[in-house]
């Protein structure tokens, strides 16, 4: 230890309430900060999770055919526009290079091959579309996550298969091993079997969606040896828009568009809310700053009878600073040492609070080491330099001073 | 540092010394002055209110620099030390003892006796740890080494920071009027410590004072008057009584001069006793 840590110590506990008020300024901030960043990255992403999570992050086509979240709980037509979206696209022949390919891509972390097309149901003499989708399940599921979804199921998606979401079963009053006939555009009928229902929790999908076997669906549209569309997923949702566009280089003859493409407005949300939360987080920061300067340098003034005395014994300049660079390091490191504690148990008991009665969170708050850390060395970074300036007067006291007046 | 080196030995010596206060209107406190201090001797700076002695004394201890002339400490001119130099110059050479104590509330009478110390070197090994425990008891502290100062008194402060100057073993030791704030009694009692210590390890003392009885204690005695050494005198040489005489000259201050001056204003008795502030004859 150095002799300037004692001194730095011992002022800070002689100006014990002085020392107390901004301890617990910083200890608040820092709290508030932490709590705040959690929420606000837990919230954002409930929200990507729940619009991207189980849809595809990128999608490669033929032609235009943009990624959709079908699970979405958001009212949003726009995003839904794609599952109704008429005909006219081209398909893509001789996929299973591209499946290859992308399989083998080590940065997505699932690809599944997919026929997109619509169909027509009648029931009670009404006619509704539905959005058909032929996957080969294993794929699909990686996406879409089907088996986690399914209520009622009496066999995998093979041959004539076919698993419907509960509002079109409801709609049609279709059961599992319910008969089901579907026209496709050219008015051709065939018959499948409802093998599963499965909820989605979001009306539309649950009302039009039919997902069918690829190879069915290939045969149900005339489509041998074609798909519409490759679905992709990658560990991280934000990399998608940077792997898209490397994908769009590789497969220059395809159209290939990442969700965040067609989410614009959600992400500009996103964007906006870390923003504030970032503007937020700086004010508590600036706050913390000037109340430890403001602190310390009433404390520069307090012992500058001190300051002065040590130095006509023989201290330098530079060791009169250290001592208030020291309170600021101590005051900072300590305060948000508790602030980051307080905070995290500030979290359990919001989380404990707000959860439902199974014990689940409303939503998943993220509680980081690495936040945590962030948190502390900034406040601890900020209160260093507020000392600065305190710190500067210390050394430029001339001793003098305080012994000529006293 | 020791106090090696023999009596007599010149430590101190003050060429043409000049201090002019101000910029634009100049106040020249200090006029030419010339003198020799020997090493070890037991010296006390006597003069009116604004004579300059604490200018004087801040000179000396690299407070407060110069404006023309030289200061020559053990041979080295301190004009030419850049402050670092100066701050260790302080450290290792100069003992302070002010008026007022200057010790840190913050701090124990053991940890302030330690601080000059720790200044140079934190190692707070146990030697100098003993060194100031025996410190404490050379001043008659014993048992009081870890008492916070504000419940110490005024006289067993004092007697701390004389105990603190000491810790570096300081070649030349600095008192701007130690005992202003203290009784006659108590004031005896730390002139007889200095005075020991002056005896046991040869350090040169410097002391500022008002007070005629603590003056004649000294070994030899300046009077400056308006920034000049007035007189310069050594008691035993010119005889005890003509030595009397000269500082009841030195009295003659007026009472209100001497009131008003914030170092009485700690003594009530002051001025009760008519020996205090004679009228000059
Ligand atoms: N920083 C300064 N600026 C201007 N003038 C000063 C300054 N310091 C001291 N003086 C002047 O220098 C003169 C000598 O002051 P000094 O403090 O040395 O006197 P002193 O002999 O110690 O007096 P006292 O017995 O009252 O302590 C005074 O006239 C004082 O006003
Ligand atoms: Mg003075």
């Amino acid at each position: 230890m150095r002799f300037e840590l004692m001194v730095a110590i011992r002022f800070l506990k002689e100006s014990k309430t002085q020392t107390v008020l901004i301890m617990a300024g910083i200890i608040i901030g820092v709290s508030v900060q932490v709590f705040l960043s959690a929420l606000i990255g837990g919230l954002q992403t409930d929200i990507v999770n729940s619009t991207v999570g189980d849809a595809p992050h990128i999608t490669l086509s033929a032609s235009e055919n943009r990624p959709f979240s079908f699970l979405s709980e958001q009212k949003d037509t726009q995003v839904f526009s794609s599952v109704t979206q008429s005909r006219s696209r081209r398909n893509i022949v001789s996929y299973n290079e591209i499946i290859n390919t992308l399989k083998n891509d080590q940065r997505l972390s699932a690809v599944s091959a997919s026929v997109n097309q619509q169909a027509f149901v009648t029931s009670g003499g009404v006619q509704s579309t539905v959005a058909v989708r032929g996957i080969i399940l294993e794929d699909g599921d990686r996406i879409f996550r089907i088996d986690q979804r399914l209520l009622q199921e009496s066999g995998s998606l093979t041959g004539n298969n076919i698993y419907i979401g509960v509002g079109l079963s409801e709609n049609n009053g279709l059961e599992v091993n319910s008969i089901l006939e579907m026209q496709n555009s050219q008015g051709i009928s065939s018959f499948f079997r409802v093998a599963g229902i499965f909820d989605f929790e979001n009306q539309q999908a649950n009302d039009t969606i039919v997902f069918m076997n690829l190879t069915s669906a290939q045969s149900f549209f005339d489509m041998f040896g074609m798909i519409s569309q490759v679905d992709m997923q990658v560990p991280e949702v934000f990399d998608a828009q940077m792997i898209s566009e490397s994908l769009s280089v590789q497969f220059s003859d395809y159209e290939v568009i990442s969700w965040q493409e067609t989410n614009q407005q959600l992400l500009a949300a996103l964007q906006s809310q870390s923003g504030s939360s970032f503007i937020i987080q700086f004010f508590v920061i600036l706050a913390i700053t000037l109340g430890i300067a403001s602190v310390l340098a009433i404390n520069v003034v307090q012992k500058s009878k001190q300051i002065g005395i040590l130095k006509a014994m023989g201290a330098t300049g530079s060791m009169a600073s250290r001592i208030f660079i020291l309170q600021g390091v101590i005051l900072g490191f300590i305060g948000s040492l508790i602030g980051v504690v307080s905070g995290y148990f500030l979290l359990q008991g919001f989380i404990a609070g707000t959860s439902s009665v199974t014990g689940d969170p409303l939503f998943p708050i993220e509680i980081s080491a690495s936040i945590l850390l962030i948190s502390i060395m900034v406040a601890t970074t900020a209160s260093t330099i507020a000392a600065a300036i305190p710190a500067r007067k210390a050394a430029l006291l001339d001793p003098i001073e305080v012994i000529r007046n006293g | 540092m020791d106090n090696a080196g023999t009596k007599n030995e010149t430590i101190i010596q003050v060429k043409h010394l000049d201090k002019v206060f101000g910029e634009e209107v100049k106040n020249q406190v200090l006029f030419d002055l010339n003198f020799e201090i020997k090493r070890g001797e037991f010296l006390s700076l006597i003069g009116p209110s604004g004579s300059g002695k604490s200018t004087l004394m801040n000179i000396l201890g690299a407070l407060e620099r110069s404006t023309a002339g030289e200061v020559i400490v053990n041979g080295k001119n301190i004009n030419n030390l850049n402050d670092k130099d100066l701050a260790e110059f302080r450290n290792q050479y100069l003992g302070f003892i002010f008026q007022f104590h200057y010790l840190f509330p913050e701090f124990t009478a053991l940890e302030n006796v330690l601080i000059p110390y720790y200044i140079k070197d934190f190692s707070r090994k146990p030697e100098i740890i003993n060194k100031a425990n025996k410190l404490l008891s050379l001043v008659e502290l014993e048992g009081f080494e870890n008492r916070k100062i504000n419940k110490l008194s005024g006289g067993q402060q004092q007697r701390v920071a004389i105990a603190r100057s000491f810790i570096n073993d300081p070649q030349i030791i600095l008192a701007d009027e130690p005992t202003g704030a203290l009784d006659t009694k108590t004031s005896r009692a730390i002139m007889t410590l200095m005075r020991k210590y002056n005896e046991e390890t040869g350090a040169t003392f410097i002391i500022v004072t008002h007070d005629r009885e603590i003056a004649s204690g000294t070994q030899r005695i300046v009077e400056l008057v308006d920034g000049k050494i007035h007189k310069d005198f050594l008691p035993s040489e010119i005889g005890e009584a003509t030595a009397w005489e000269e500082l009841e000259r030195h009295a003659c201050v007026d009472c209100d001069t001497m009131k008003q001056q914030k170092q009485v204003k700690k003594d009530e008795n002051f001025g009760k006793n008519k020996n205090d502030c004679k009228t000059c004859p």
